[in-house]
């Protein structure tokens, strides 16, 4: 009894000393939660942007070209709000492993991100990317960021040059917001443009992503590479913390949102599928479900095109002398034909000029870009 | 406040010695344990076979969120999916320990006002917060269960929910023993 009594007299107080240390590593420690609402420093003023981001890790290239965005930059910054974790605390892969097709313990309807780049053809399962939201590696000559935010759906790849992206741990219009390990700016990624830092008002050159189904990719790209399972992270990957994909539910079909939005209207319902796309001056949206059905629409400025075999949308943005041209495209069994000349392109092969398309939520996209062009 | 302290020392141990109350302490330690995880989403409902897996032990130092930190295992049975958090666990022991502690004496002022002379309500405050401090990558749970939409206070509040737990149990079991006559349990 008396050495009972001895063990509760030493393990009591180590509890307590253990409980305590631990308060102290996790209120003192590097990117705690309390510094979320720091104000952020004018853009002119450069970095830091927050605290508890990693910087001074390789040079980060920004694009030459710029994109719209329909808000402010002080706007965007005055909106961003945490999420929660600290910066890094979803951790991004950085060193990625890639099997075979034939390794890939996929269900044909799970969600996948597909890339194509410089002879590379990976598939990026959601499943993965639901808790890491970044891979970082290195395809050709330079770094490309594969990036996926599943509170908006939105899947965009980035080239970063020799840096790499993070995970900042802050939320705009529900969108994950990045950080460059080079500066410490910060990046919302559907506007591919950062906000705050060194690099503000400047993008991303971005890369074509698709968001299918492994069965549709697999199917495509038969000789294609998936990321592993081995991220050298623990997680759950059979378990979605926010809902399911397959079949859809949860947060992903609900017609709630977690985190105020800049922008909002009843045109769709939040969750509905568009497929978006912007340049320097104009964006515009295409209701994924419309486009399916019609094949091939038109805006103002913008054509859109769907892809059977991934059942998703590409973006052609039309010249002053290409809109009477692209009247005489009809969709036909999944190709295209011009009614002018009788010639067949496929989807993604038109002789006009491709801009990258992004699929998202319809409440994202429309929170970022609310003056964007639709049919 | 010293005084106080070892009271509350002289009542726990009191509390672990009889085999009664030790019954009841570990129960109840133990099912909130399973119900912080769970809502820590460390502990999840799965099916399929028996699995482990382990990752770099390092990891266990690196911060998911405020007071939470990351995992260097997963256990998968039939049941239930652990992923091992060793300071997770540890931080959960610890208010699982000061929960029961807390719901025991409260349970003893309801049967033996004799002992423990107290308002009996008292030992029910700092049950709860623990649970809300839960993290599903990007927001808390407690908006995903909830429906809720975050707000920045909103988010902090969730954040400092764990340090509030600890607060509150303690201060409410150190309250509790001062009113406990000891040699009465």
């Amino acid at each position: 009894m008396r050495r009972k009594r001895q063990v509760y007299k030493v393990v009591l107080p180590l509890l307590i000393a253990a409980a305590l240390g631990t308060i102290a590593v996790g209120a003192f420690g590097r990117g705690g939660g309390e510094e979320a609402e720091e104000p952020l420093p004018d853009a002119e003023e450069g970095t830091p942007t927050i605290t508890g981001l990693t910087t001074g890790e390789g040079t980060l290239r920004a694009s030459e070209q710029s994109l719209v965005i329909q808000h402010t930059l002080d706007e965007l910054a005055d909106n961003m709000m945490s999420g929660g974790p600290p910066p890094d605390g979803i951790p991004s892969i950085d060193g990625p492993r890639f099997v075979g097709a034939e390794e890939a313990e996929l269900d044909p309807g799970d969600k996948v991100i597909g890339l194509v780049h410089d002879g590379v053809v990976r598939a990026y399962p959601q499943r993965i990317l639901v808790y890491h939201e970044i891979v970082n590696h290195k395809i050709g000559d330079e770094n490309v960021a594969v990036t996926y935010c599943p509170l908006t759906a939105t899947a965009q790849a980035f080239k970063t040059g020799s840096a790499t992206l993070g995970v900042s741990g802050r939320l705009v219009n529900s969108n994950l917001v990045m950080y460059d390990r080079d500066t410490g700016s910060l990046w919302p990624q559907i506007v591919a443009t950062s906000i705050a830092g060194e690099h503000a008002g400047q993008a991303l050159d971005e890369l074509e992503l698709y968001w299918t189904t492994w069965g549709r990719w697999r199917e495509q790209y038969p000789e294609t590479e998936v990321l592993s399972f081995d991220t050298g992270h623990v997680r759950d990957y059979n378990r979605d913390p926010y809902g399911a994909y397959n079949p859809a539910g949860g947060y992903y079909t609900s017609d709630r949102t977690m985190f105020p939005v800049m922008h909002e209207d009843e045109h769709l319902h939040p969750k509905h599928m568009v497929v978006g796309a912007r340049t320097d001056s104009r964006a515009v949206f295409f209701d994924l479900d419309e486009l399916r059905e019609e094949g091939l629409q038109t805006t103002g400025r913008f054509l859109g095109v769907y892809n059977r075999s991934l059942d998703t949308g590409y973006i052609y943005e039309l010249e002053n002398d290409e809109l009477e041209n692209a009247a005489d495209l009809r969709y036909e069994d999944g190709l295209i034909q011009d009614a002018g000349s009788g010639e067949m392109f496929s989807p993604g092969e038109l002789p006009l000029n491709r801009v990258v398309a992004v699929e998202a939520f319809y409440f994202a996209w429309n929170a970022f870009y609310p003056e964007s062009e639709h049919p | 406040m010293i005084e106080a302290f070892k009271r509350a020392v002289r009542v726990a141990r009191r509390l672990f010695t009889v085999g009664r109350y030790r019954r009841m302490v570990v129960v109840i330690a133990v099912a909130y344990l399973a119900a912080f995880l769970a809502a820590l989403q460390n502990i999840t409902a799965s099916t399929g076979p028996f699995t482990v897996t382990t990752g770099d032990p390092a990891a266990m130092f690196r911060r998911t969120g405020f007071l939470l930190f990351d995992a260097v295992a997963l256990i998968r049975t039939p049941v239930f999916t652990l992923l091992v958090s060793p300071i997770n666990i540890l931080i959960g022991v610890v208010i699982s320990l000061l929960v029961a502690i807390n719901l025991c004496m409260t349970y003893l002022a309801l049967r033996r006002p004799r002992a423990c002379s107290i308002n009996r309500a008292s030992g029910m405050v700092g049950v709860l917060p623990a649970l809300l401090a839960g993290g599903a990558c990007c927001a808390p749970t407690i908006l995903l269960i909830l429906g809720l939409q975050a707000t920045a206070a909103l988010i902090a509040a969730t954040q400092w929910m764990i340090p509030l737990a600890l607060l509150l149990l303690s201060g409410s079991f150190v309250r509790l023993a001062c009113d406990t006559h000891t040699e009465a349990l």
